[in-house]
Parts: C-alpha cells; sequence; structure tokens
C-alpha cells in the first residue's frame, strides 16, 4: 500500500493545476443571469402577444453569448497544461478541522472551470439553443405565446443551473445548481398546466424532485458528518488519510450517505429505480420542454454524477479503494438499460415511448461511467467518461432530432399514436423518413452518429484493465448489445406504422366496400392530403439530421473534441 | 493494372450517382427511374467485367497486402494524441482477392439481373428503386472491404433497404417478415461488433507518414506510435497480436469465444440452422427481385465472412471445431432437403433448398482442404446465379397467376413452353445433374470434405438424393399431367424476362461444361487460404484435440 505521503503529493500535485481565479471565471454564467434578468423585463414591455417571439430570439442569442464565452475558456492541450481555474475560492480553515493546508492551500473552491465544465456548458447552450428554434414551431407553445417571454426567461434561468451542475466542486453548490436547474424544470413541465396531462406532468415532476433532492440532501449531511467538509477535492483527501472515515461501521455510514447523495442525480438522469416521474412528465410536458429535460437536464446530471464520483472518491493510487461503486453501477446501469427498453416495447404513444428509451440511454451511458474509469487500477482511465461525453453529443443531435420530428406530425396529424402514424410516409415522406433516421441512430446503426456513440461505449467497456489485463465488464457489454437489439424492436415499429401500415381511415374505407368510394382514392397515392410544413421548420430538421449523418461518417473531431477532456483534473 | 482508375470505389459507389439522379425526378417518370437503376447496374457489371479481366489470378491475397488487387488504402479516420483508447486507425482499405472478385462478380450479374426483374413492381417506384441502389452500395461494399470498420458498415448498411423494401413491397406478411429479418441480422452483427472492439483492441501497428519511409511519431514524446488497427490482414497474422491482450495466444477461453461471435452473425445470414427462421419468411414475402437479392447474393456474405473472416483471424478454433461445422453442414443439406420436400409453396420450396445448398458451403469450408474449400466458394457463385434463376421463374408464374401453390397447377409444359424449358435447366442444374454448374462444385465439395469428414460426407450425399427427389416431383406436379381449368391463357415468358432469365441460364451452362474462367480466379487464393489455416493453426492444434 502505498505510504500517506505519497498519495499526499499526489493530490496537492493535481490540485496545482489549477489556479485560483474568482468572478472572471464566472462570466458565462453572469451573461446568462442578466439574460435571465432582461428576458423578464422584455417580457413584461412587450405587450403585444405577436412580438413575444422577439423574447424567444433574444434568449437564443444569450446563449449562443454565454457559449462562446464558455467557448473562450477552453484549454488545449499542450505540455504545460494547466487543469483549470478555481472559481469562489475559499479558506480551508472555515471548514477542515483535519489540518492537511499545508499541502493543499488551492482545492478549496466552490466551482471550477475546467474542459469538462466547458464542455458541459457548450452542450448545455447547444442545446437550449435547439429547443428555442423548436419552441418557435410547436404548436403546443404557439397556442400560449403570450407566455413566450416568460418560456425564455425559464430556460435561461434553468441553464444557468445546468452551466453550475457540471462545474461544482462542493456538496453545496451541486445542490444548489441541481435545485435551481429543478425548480425552472417543475415550472416548464407544468407549461401547459390547463391540460390534465400538463397539471400531472408538473405536479409528478415536483413530488419526485422533493423526494430525491431531500434523500441527497441528507446523503450530502452524513457525508458532511464523516468528514468535516462539504468540499470534495477536501473530502477525497480525507477519505484517502483518515481510515477511520471508511472502517469499521463508518464504511455502511459512507456506503449510505453516497448511495443516499446518488439518488439526487440517478433522479436527474432518470436512472431505474428513481425514473417514476419520466414517462409522465415527457409526456404531459410541451415538447420543446420534454426535448430540453431529456437532454440538457439528463447530460448535466452525468456531469456532475462523474464529477461526484471521480472526485471525492481516492483511487488505490491514494490507499485503499473505499467503495466498490463501479459494480454497483453496473448492476444500475443493467436495470436501467433492461427497464427502459422493456418498458419502451409496451407504448402505444410515441413520446411516452421515446420518454422509456431515454432510461434506457442513461443505462447505456451509465455502463460506460461504470467499467470505463477502471478505478481500481493504478492508471486511472478515463475512457468511460471521454464515451459518455461522445455518447452525449451524438444523442443530443438524434434525441432532440426525434423529439423534433414527433412534433412537427404532432402539430399536425394531432396525435402522438403509433396507430395514427399509419400511412404517414405518403402524406408527409420528410418528417417520416427524418424520424426513422433518428429512430436508427438511437439504435446505433452505422452511418448515423448513434453508432459512434455506442461504439465509443462498447470500447470503453471492453478497456482491457491496465494492470491485470482482464475483462472484467465483458458481461456489460453484452448486456448492451442485447439490448440495442431489443430497442431497435420499439422502434422499428414506428416506422412500420409510419412506412409499411395503411392508415386506418383507409382501412375502414377500403372494408366498407360499394360506398361509391372511387378505387384511385383508395390507393396509396390518391385521395390523401400532403402534409406541409414551413421552410424554416424544414431548415431546422436538416439542422439536426446532418449532424446525426456527418458524425456517423466522420467522428474524429468529436471524438478528439471530448479526449480533450481527459484530463480535466490531472488525477 | 491502371493506378489511378480507383475501380473498387467506382464500382461500390456509382449507385450513389444513380440514387442522387432518381432523387431529382419526379415520381411520375417511372421509365426514367427504371432506367436509371438499370443502367447503373449494367455499368457495374460492366465494371465487374473489367474487373474480372484484369484479374491475376496468380496472387494470392487472403492476408498479404501485397498480392491483392485494385487496392486503394486511405486513412479515413486517425485518431491519436491523448491515448484515451490509444491511437486508432481506420482505413478506407479495399482490394480484390480470388475469394472477394468472384462475389463482386456475381454481385453485378444478379444486381443487374434484380433491376430487370423490378420492373414488376408497381407501386411507389421511385421509393423502391432509392432503395434498391442502397441495398447494392451494401452488398457490393461489404465485399471489397479489407478494413473491419468499413465490412460492418457495409454489412449493416444493407439492413434498413432490406427491411424497408421486404416491407413495403412484400407480400401478405411482410411486416413479420421484414421485423424478422432486420432483428436476426442485427443480433448477429452486433456480435460481430463486438468481436471487432476486441480484435482492434488486440493490434497494434507503426503507421508510415504518407509517402514517406518515416514512422509516424508522437509530437510530444518523439517515439514512434502505434496505432490499433481495424485492418483485416494485420488481424489474420497470429504474431501481430499484442501480448496480453484479449485475443492474443492461441485457443483461449477468449479467442473461442470471439470465434463463436463472429460464427453466429455469419451463420445466422448463411443461415445455418437452426439461425434459419428468418429465411423461408423473408424470402417468400420480398418481392422476386428482392427474393433474387437475398438468396443470390445476401447469403453468400455470411460464406464469405466465415472464409474471409472467422478461418483467417482464429483459424485453430476453426480447425478444432471443423467437426462441428461439417456437422451443420450436414444438417442443413439434409434438413433444408427434407423441409423443401414438405413445401406447397413454390417460393418456400425454393428457400428451403437455398438452405440446403448453403449447407454444401458449409461442408466444403469444414472440410479445410484445397479440393472442399475451392468447391465452398465455386459453389456459392454458382448457387448465386442457380437460385437467382429459380426465383425469377417462379416471380413469372406469380405475376401471372397470383398464386404459387405447386399443386394448383399441371401441364404446364405445352401451356409455357419456353417456361418449362428453361425450368428444366434451372431444376437441372439445382439438384447437380452433371454439365450444369453445381455440379461441379457440389462434386468438388465432396471430394473435398470425403477426405476429411467421411461420416458426414457419406451422410450428405443423402441429400442430393432428397434434393433430386424434389425437383422432380415439383416438375411432374407443376408441367406434366393437364392443365387446370382457369390456367388455360397463361402467356408464355416475355421478352423482358428473357432478358434476364437466358444469360443466367447460358451462365449456369457454360460454367458448367468450361469452368476455367470462374475457377481460375480462385484456386490461387483458396490454396493460399488453406496453408495459412494449417500453418497457424497446429500453433495449438496439439494441445486442442485430443
Amino acid at each position: 500500500m502505498p505510504s500517506p505521503v505519497h498519495s499526499l503529493s499526489e493530490i496537492a500535485r493535481a490540485a496545482q493545476g489549477y489556479a485560483a481565479f474568482s468572478v472572471n471565471g464566472f462570466i458565462p454564467e453572469l451573461v446568462l443571469v442578466a439574460g435571465f434578468l432582461l428576458a423578464v423585463l422584455l417580457d413584461a414591455v412587450t405587450r403585444r402577444t405577436s412580438r413575444k417571439t422577439f423574447c424567444v430570439f433574444f434568449g437564443i442569442a444569450v446563449l449562443a453569448l454565454a457559449g462562446i464565452f464558455s467557448w473562450t475558456e477552453w484549454r488545449p492541450f499542450t505540455p504545460d497544461w494547466q487543469g483549470g481555474y478555481f472559481i469562489f475560492p475559499y479558506s480551508q480553515t472555515l471548514f477542515a478541522p483535519i489540518a492537511h493546508n499545508r499541502v493543499l492551500d488551492r482545492g478549496y473552491a466552490m466551482a471550477v472551470v475546467d474542459n469538462f465544465s466547458v464542455f458541459f456548458k457548450l452542450l448545455a447552450s447547444l442545446a437550449g439553443i435547439f429547443v428555442l428554434l423548436m419552441s418557435l414551431v410547436s404548436k403546443e407553445l404557439r397556442e400560449r405565446s403570450w407566455r413566450l417571454g416568460e418560456y425564455t426567461s425559464l430556460v435561461l434561468g434553468m441553464t444557468v443551473g445546468l452551466y453550475l451542475m457540471p462545474a461544482s466542486l462542493d456538496l453545496v453548490t451541486i445542490y444548489l445548481s441541481i435545485e435551481l436547474v429543478s425548480i425552472a424544470g417543475y415550472i416548464l413541465a407544468g407549461f401547459s398546466r390547463e391540460t390534465d396531462y400538463g397539471a400531472e406532468a408538473s405536479l409528478k415532476y415536483i413530488l419526485f424532485g422533493a423526494l430525491a433532492s431531500g434523500l441527497m440532501l441528507y446523503g450530502f449531511s452524513l457525508f458532511y458528518g464523516l468528514t468535516g467538509t462539504t468540499n470534495l477535492i477536501a473530502i477525497r483527501q480525507i477519505l484517502a488519510l483518515n481510515p477511520a472515515t471508511h472502517t469499521g461501521m463508518n464504511m455502511y455510514l459512507l456506503w449510505t450517505a453516497t448511495i443516499l447523495a446518488l439518488v439526487g442525480m440517478a433522479y436527474k438522469i432518470s436512472a431505474v429505480p428513481f425514473h417514476f416521474w419520466t414517462p409522465d412528465v415527457y409526456h404531459g410536458a410541451p415538447l420543446p420542454v420534454t426535448a430540453f429535460l431529456s437532454v440538457a437536464s439528463k447530460a448535466a446530471g452525468f456531469g456532475v454524477l462523474i464529477r461526484f464520483l471521480l472526485f471525492a472518491f481516492p483511487t488505490s493510487r491514494e490507499g485503499a479503494p473505499l467503495l466498490d461503486w463501479q459494480t454497483a453501477l453496473a448492476v444500475l446501469a443493467v436495470l436501467t438499460m433492461t427497464f427502459g427498453n422493456l418498458a419502451a416495447l409496451l407504448q402505444s404513444n410515441v413520446r411516452r415511448m421515446l420518454a422509456y428509451s431515454t432510461i434506457a440511454h442513461a443505462g447505456y451511458m451509465l455502463a460506460a461511467l461504470a467499467a470505463g474509469p477502471v478505478a481500481f487500477s493504478r492508471s486511472s482511465n478515463f475512457g468511460g467518461v471521454v464515451a459518455i461525453l461522445i455518447y452525449l453529443v451524438t444523442y443530443l443531435f438524434t434525441q432532440l432530432g426525434a423529439f423534433y420530428a414527433v412534433m412537427l406530425i404532432e402539430n399536425k396529424i394531432g396525435s402522438e399514436e403509433i396507430d395514427d402514424y399509419r400511412g404517414l410516409a405518403g402524406r408527409s415522406p420528410l418528417a417520416a423518413s427524418a424520424l426513422v433516421l433518428f429512430l436508427i441512430s438511437l439504435t446505433g446503426i452505422p452511418l448515423t452518429a448513434g453508432f459512434i456513440g455506442k461504439f465509443y461505449v462498447l470500447t470503453a467497456v471492453l478497456t482491457p484493465d491496465a494492470i491485470t489485463h482482464t475483462y472484467p465488464w465483458m458481461w456489460l457489454g453484452v448486456a448492451v448489445i442485447l439490448n440495442s437489439v431489443l430497442s431497435l424492436y420499439y422502434y422499428l415499429r414506428v416506422a412500420a406504422a409510419m412506412f409499411l401500415k395503411r392508415p386506418l381511415r383507409e382501412m375502414a374505407l377500403a372494408a366498407d366496400a360499394g360506398s361509391g368510394i372511387p378505387e384511385t382514392f383508395l390507393r396509396e397515392e390518391g385521395g390523401r392530403t400532403r402534409i406541409r410544413y414551413s421552410i424554416p421548420a424544414i431548415v431546422l430538421l436538416f439542422g439536426l439530421a446532418v449532424p446525426t449523418v456527418a458524425l456517423g461518417v466522420y467522428f474524429k473531431p468529436l471524438v478528439d473534441f471530448a479526449s480533450g477532456v481527459i484530463r480535466f483534473f490531472n488525477f | 493494372m491502371i493506378a489511378e482508375f480507383r475501380v473498387l470505389t467506382f464500382i461500390t459507389f456509382f449507385p450513389l450517382v444513380g440514387m442522387l439522379a432518381t432523387a431529382f425526378v419526379p415520381r411520375q417518370q417511372v421509365r426514367w427511374i427504371r432506367a436509371i437503376t438499370v443502367g447503373v447496374t449494367l455499368v457495374q457489371l460492366a465494371l465487374a467485367i473489367y474487373i474480372w479481366a484484369n484479374f491475376n489470378g496468380s496472387l494470392a491475397g487472403i492476408n498479404d497486402p501485397k498480392s491483392f488487387q485494385f487496392v486503394e488504402r486511405l486513412p479515413w479516420i486517425r485518431l491519436s494524441g491523448l491515448g484515451v483508447f490509444g491511437n486508432l486507425t481506420i482505413d478506407y482499405f479495399m482490394g480484390l482477392d480470388g475469394l472477394s472478385v468472384t462475389m463482386v462478380l456475381l454481385t453485378a450479374i444478379i444486381a443487374a439481373v434484380g433491376a430487370i426483374a423490378s420492373f414488376s413492381i408497381q407501386r411507389n417506384i421511385k421509393g423502391y428503386f432509392l432503395m434498391y441502389l442502397l441495398l447494392d452500395i451494401g452488398i457490393m461494399g461489404t465485399f471489397c472491404a479489407l478494413d473491419f470498420f468499413l465490412f460492418y458498415i457495409f454489412w449493416e448498411l444493407m439492413l434498413l433497404p432490406m427491411y424497408f423494401l421486404i416491407g413495403i413491397w412484400g407480400g401478405a406478411r411482410r411486416e413479420y417478415a421484414a421485423m424478422k429479418f432486420f432483428l436476426y441480422t442485427l443480433l448477429g452483427s452486433i456480435f460481430m461488433l463486438l468481436v471487432m472492439i476486441g480484435l482492434y483492441f488486440s493490434n497494434e501497428v507503426m503507421l508510415l507518414i504518407p509517402g514517406t519511409h518515416e514512422v509516424l511519431r508522437n509530437p510530444m514524446t518523439h517515439r514512434p506510435e502505434l496505432y490499433h488497427t481495424f485492418s483485416m490482414l494485420r488481424m489474420m497474422d497470429p504474431r501481430a497480436f499484442v501480448a496480453g491482450s484479449i485475443f492474443s495466444g492461441a485457443g483461449t477461453a477468449w479467442r473461442y469465444a470471439g470465434f463463436f461471435g463472429l460464427f453466429f452473425a455469419f451463420a445466422v445470414k448463411i443461415p445455418m440452422v437452426p439461425f434459419h427462421t428468418w429465411l423461408p419468411d423473408a424470402h417468400v414475402e420480398a418481392p422476386t427481385a428482392i427474393s433474387v437479392i437475398l438468396a443470390g447474393v445476401l447469403l453468400k456474405m455470411g460464406a464469405y465472412g466465415i472464409l474471409r473472416l472467422s478461418l483467417g483471424i482464429f483459424p485453430e478454433i476453426a480447425v478444432a471445431l471443423s467437426w462441428y461445422m461439417a456437422m451443420f453442414g450436414f444438417i442443413n443439406i439434409v434438413y433444408g432437403a427434407l423441409c423443401a420436400m414438405a413445401q406447397s409453396d413454390f417460393k418456400r420450396l425454393i428457400a428451403y433448398s437455398s438452405i440446403s445448398h448453403m449447407g454444401y458451403v458449409l461442408l466444403g469450408i469444414a472440410s479445410l482442404n484445397a479440393q472442399g474449400m475451392l468447391g465452398a466458394v465455386f459453389q456459392m457463385f454458382n448457387h448465386g446465379i442457380v437460385t437467382a434463376m429459380l426465383f425469377l421463374l417462379v416471380g413469372v408464374l406469380y405475376d401471372r397467376t397470383q398464386t404459387r401453390g405447386v399443386l394448383e397447377f399441371g401441364g404446364l409444359a405445352n401451356q409455357m413452353p419456353r417456361y418449362f424449358a428453361l425450368v428444366v435447366i434451372a431444376f437441372f442444374a439445382a439438384l447437380g445433374l452433371p454439365a450444369f454448374s453445381m455440379f461441379l462444385s457440389e462434386a468438388f465439395v465432396f471430394l473435398g470434405s470425403f477426405q476429411t469428414w467421411q461420416t458426414w460426407t457419406i451422410a450428405s450425399a443423402v441429400g442430393m438424393i432428397l434434393t433430386a427427389a424434389y425437383f422432380l416431383l415439383t416438375l411432374q406436379r407443376m408441367f406434366f399431367g393437364t392443365v387446370p381449368e382457369r390456367w388455360n391463357q397463361l402467356t408464355d415468358v416475355t421478352p423482358r424476362e428473357l432478358v434476364s432469365l437466358v444469360p443466367l441460364a447460358a451462365i449456369v451452362i457454360a460454367v458448367g461444361i468450361y469452368p476455367g474462367p470462374i475457377v481460375d480466379l480462385m484456386t490461387t487464393s483458396v490454396n493460399a487460404l488453406v496453408s495459412i489455416v494449417h500453418t497457424n493453426a497446429p500453433l495449438t492444434k496439439a494441445a486442442l484435440l485430443p
């Protein structure tokens, strides 16, 4: 076992990579906050409903600006590479009862700016921009267009939380940012509160959210009780150096604390068994909101989960491994993907099916996280993290695309039932083809982005342990691929309905033979109104479909970009 | 050989041009849409003949990059520097050897024939031909690719078009058949994906800077960098595996697992009993042209995969398990023939005969000697041609009568004499009569397998009798006796149908009499494959076999 002094210097060296920064590391968030306030103001001064769309464009501009500011904080890998910046540093003597201040004098901060957090900020901005664009097309929101200003400000407020979640370095910041996202999410989910489903969505989201965040907060308090600090790096340090924190009965306490803390994050990524809210909220909320929750909120959830697991727990390099959180996560991953897929099989509503499938996708990403980091080996391998980042980008385009295509169709035919999708390909070949593309990408068939995501998840799962050269996670890989085949079945049902089946109405007419309906009317081409979409709607559809294909064909930039995050904290 | 003319890229991606052109033709211009596809496939056929004429049969290929022909190799994706998953190189690596050149030729012939047969498609013609051309790209690419990643992409590329081609333009139970086909094939190929990832972790190469003899170095450490590669040729070299990696060593449990993963993917495609149940459904429900493609080319992809990948990469496992492979070959032959005998649906009968005939391919591969393996590859080619002809003939009858019940017909010999003549050629070829092509390949298979697995070979001979029985029985039921009242007005084969049928019949007879032009293509490669399997396998053969 390595000596404590050795491990101490390891941590110290890692922290040296980070320079302390203050508010100047917080500019993107400040931009968002200012934007949020201005959006509220703008909403108040625009009286005419027709002008409210301007608020949405303003929101897009704010998100883009915040994204650009985040982008300037991206540090490409160089030999004299710096890990990142701590923002809002505070004196450790305030919190740390065990004196290690000679070693670590800069690690105590509320948040951190590094490539990892920048990645998630860019992701959140991109998703936000797409979602606001979608909102302009959404019939559900256009019907309530006098509230579009309010809507925009809520999206901006939520994005502040999304920016902070993966950047948090302190249990307090983690909690605050998750709550910020949640509260904005509760209101957004109930945006169409007059409808039964909308009210149900909001209520369910709040109840489950309150429970989850309560449990998480209790877990955090146990962490504080164990280690005397709320800072992730300090927790790591104390866990590594003070055996009393994880021996004897305290081991159970540590497990309890960890599991409770994970509840809140599992709720955000909708992992089984904290997924119950997902289908109802995704079903009841306006579709752009559903898309935002399923992509941006889930991504940030993964960001905070990765940050927490990889920062707060020492690896074997710094002392004895404490918790086998990898195996626990692997089991959770298999449960999540299998449950999500099995439940999706039974859905007759496309949106609910997609909701369950997002649960399955969380399972795939959890599998990469469980298998990838190889926390117990000496050479930490962040393959799993990179795989998740790649997956999240491919998932962003694909899932947003799928929801968007469903929304376009819903706008026109007023239904999301698979049975009502019958024969849609004849009426609306563009939207139907695009939806098939997105569904195929979600399945992970080559030449789509989804395949690259799945390829890298499998690569992470199959990466050999650096020391023992064994493949402890092969079973996880098999679980992932069997689940992919399972998922193909229900994705194909939608494709089959659109392309292979005749509309119910037409079949009813055909059955009613001799009713004087001309024969041509019953044929494939005749007698049907073609669905037309506005040009901007089609442009947005292409804006999501083109990256879905392009990333499948040439994925080097994406992998390079995601790999740039790899040494996000030099451990 | 002309270095600059990238014939493989052209032959593979030329349908893309056709797709673009089709996309801009209004959907009412049916003639133009059909003409484009036929034109594209004819250009492909011309290119295939060019390849055939310029192919040097004395170069082996298999695992030697220097003796591959028409090679194109460009870096496609190279990831380096950050070392998350190690460095990675995926190449656009295409090339032909004796195994693939026959398949490319076969694909070109069948694609052209299928395009002509597609004229009978009546609804949503534009969508049909778009999907048809996409399918064509996938198939052609699979046979040309020498990079596993590329191979996998082409392999999966044809799933979606095939799904729609069966699902939209198929028969009564088309949705069920299409879904079954897609799920089955994906289940197989997804295991291939796992093995592929394992293989790429097991292989490392140093890369040269293009145009020089300098090794690519890490920009920071200046040490030569090792890249994980997907090159199939590299994977076939047992010494190339990184020590301690998942597939290193010989005869290890992981290598068995890898072999099973790959073999499963290919066995589904062949299809090997008991993974065959998708085939009768898919074949029966698919429109004629698609049945032709399915039976003519798609099944060969499975056998090609076994030859190219399973044998090359896991030779010692293939040797160790060849007894079982021969057994499954026997089961395929006899089970397929028995099932065919029990069918009253003409198309289903032909579908089961395909299963039976692909059993010979398995048996030939399992023989692991030059005659048997040559027979297997030759059988792949011959079966492609013969079964395409059989499905076309089923289609001819179905177009006229809307039924495929064998027992509903009788006395068609007088009613449709030209049709009868073609059926006789196809049936006699399929049951392995001398002077027809399939006799030669089946003889080769038996010749080879008798040396290795006598029991299974003798048992398989029963299959030949059964095959003769069901084909002759069918001939008797449909063509002799009296014509039922309602089929009095049947017209004989039309010129358009003759255009696709007669060349196939000519090939069947010509190859049966003078097999040289086809056999010479593959002899050297097959010999090389056999010797590679045997030189690489004995590394552990003693430890494996009792």
